[in-house]
């Protein structure tokens, strides 16, 4: 079972790096912040309002931008908890 | 859906409803079948006219134990429900059975071994319907899909069940040849195989969901499209070590057998990712279609051709 565990770790490794970028320090700089794409646009580009779901949505950036958002807010505290067991496992057990 | 808890309330209903009917025909004494009176009876007489069990009987008549009951009865139905709901596409229930990916034949397992390492000869990839496969429309769900013992190109999960134990088994006897087998290597080698599988198959679901394919495959399907791989990982095993391990005669071989499990995962997995001409729901741009068609390119061909050179070293 040594396999799994590397595994485990590799994917909570992962989803702490995505979970801490930072949304205005680091995503709307580079133009992937969930809140830039939406509230910038609406005083002038009145008429695309509507297309939000057609295409413009569902294009791979913003389902990419969702995806990152959705795992920032979801997995915040269940992420502290498994942390802190992981954590807490390699200092009692090395 | 077949719900096994819905009934209960259905005959409660249908036995408060014929004690309601008893009690208003006798103002009108009419002639009845001698079977239809005890039913109304018997569910108002169970508390006065037993005096023996009727602490335990009164207890279930009480308002509050009915209340309780009502109320986990509704909160198991809500739990199901979210289950269900969330969940329903891993677990094995009634109506997502895994049944249909082991109604496998001997000719569809053949058939299907000769698919996947020579790709060229199979003329129509479609998956059948059930109706067309067995020429009755008695089944109301036009859109299920034809078992595989009816249907070359439906995805099963026998052939990578054991194609998966036999690669296990086959490399811990290949090194046992060598001289150095130990027992760990059995958990060893599976946990690696499964966390393969798994980045695998989380690829895939990452790249559907980012591509906005909306497609009804299920997780059991693209389970079993991954685990063909095995298959190629097998021949490739048994060439290494009982023909030769050279460079010219060994790695042709590789580069053959990725491409050819390269155009029989392309072929098969054509049908999830671009839409289907039928089902005009909706209609993506060309260049959507150019992105999802590169990323099945690099999925069965870069992806899958890395994983077969790890697993087969």
């Amino acid at each position: 079972m040594f396999g799994l565990g590397k595994l485990l770790y590799v994917i909570i490794f992962t989803i702490n790096g995505i979970a801490v970028l930072s949304e205005d320090r680091f995503l709307n700089r580079i133009g992937w912040g969930s809140s830039a794409t939406n509230s910038n646009l609406q005083p002038q580009y009145q008429q695309f309002n509507t297309g939000y779901d057609a295409n413009e949505g569902s294009s791979v950036k913003t389902r990419l931008v969702n995806l990152i958002g959705a795992v920032r807010t979801l997995m915040r505290i269940p992420l502290i908890v498994v942390n802190i067991v992981i954590i807490l496992y390699e200092i009692v057990w090395g | 859906m077949y719900n096994p808890y819905g009934n209960a309330a259905e005959q409660q209903q249908q036995q408060q409803q014929r004690q309601f009917v008893g009690q208003q025909n006798l103002q009108h004494p009419q002639p009845q079948h001698a079977a239809f009176q005890p039913p109304p009876q018997q569910f108002n007489g169970v508390a006065p006219t037993q005096g023996g069990s009727t602490a335990y009987t009164s207890f279930l008549n009480d308002p509050a134990a009915s209340l309780a009951t009502q109320f986990a009865r509704s909160g198991f139905e809500q739990s199901n429900q979210y289950i269900q709901q969330n969940f329903g596409q891993f677990l094995p229930t009634t109506t997502n059975d895994l049944k249909y990916y082991f109604q496998v034949s001997n000719s569809y397992v053949v058939k299907k071994l000769f698919l996947i390492l020579f790709p060229y000869r199979n003329k129509n990839w479609n998956r059948l319907n059930l109706q067309d496969a067995t020429g009755d429309s008695s089944s109301p769900n036009s859109q299920q899909y034809a078992p595989p013992n009816l249907d070359v190109n439906a995805p099963d999960l026998y052939i990578p069940l054991m194609s998966f134990v036999t690669y296990i088994l086959l490399w811990a006897a290949f090194q046992g040849l060598k001289g150095d087998f130990h027992p760990q290597l059995f958990g060893y080698l599976s946990s690696q195989t499964l966390a393969f599988s798994f980045l695998d198959i989380s690829i895939f679901k990452i790249g559907l969901y980012l591509l906005n394919c909306s497609s009804q495959a299920s997780l059991w399907d693209l389970v079993g499209f991954s685990g063909y791989k095995y298959v190629a990982i097998i021949v490739l095993l048994c060439w290494k070590h009982l023909i030769s391990d050279g460079w010219l005669t060994y790695y042709p071989i590789v580069l053959l057998l990725i491409a050819n499990l390269a155009v029989f995962l392309m072929r098969s997995l054509r049908f999830i990712i671009l839409p289907n001409l039928t089902s005009g729901t909706t209609t993506i741009t060309v260049k959507q279609r150019r992105i999802r068609v590169q990323f099945l390119f690099i999925y069965s061909v870069i992806i899958q051709g890395l994983i077969i050179l790890f697993m087969s070293r």
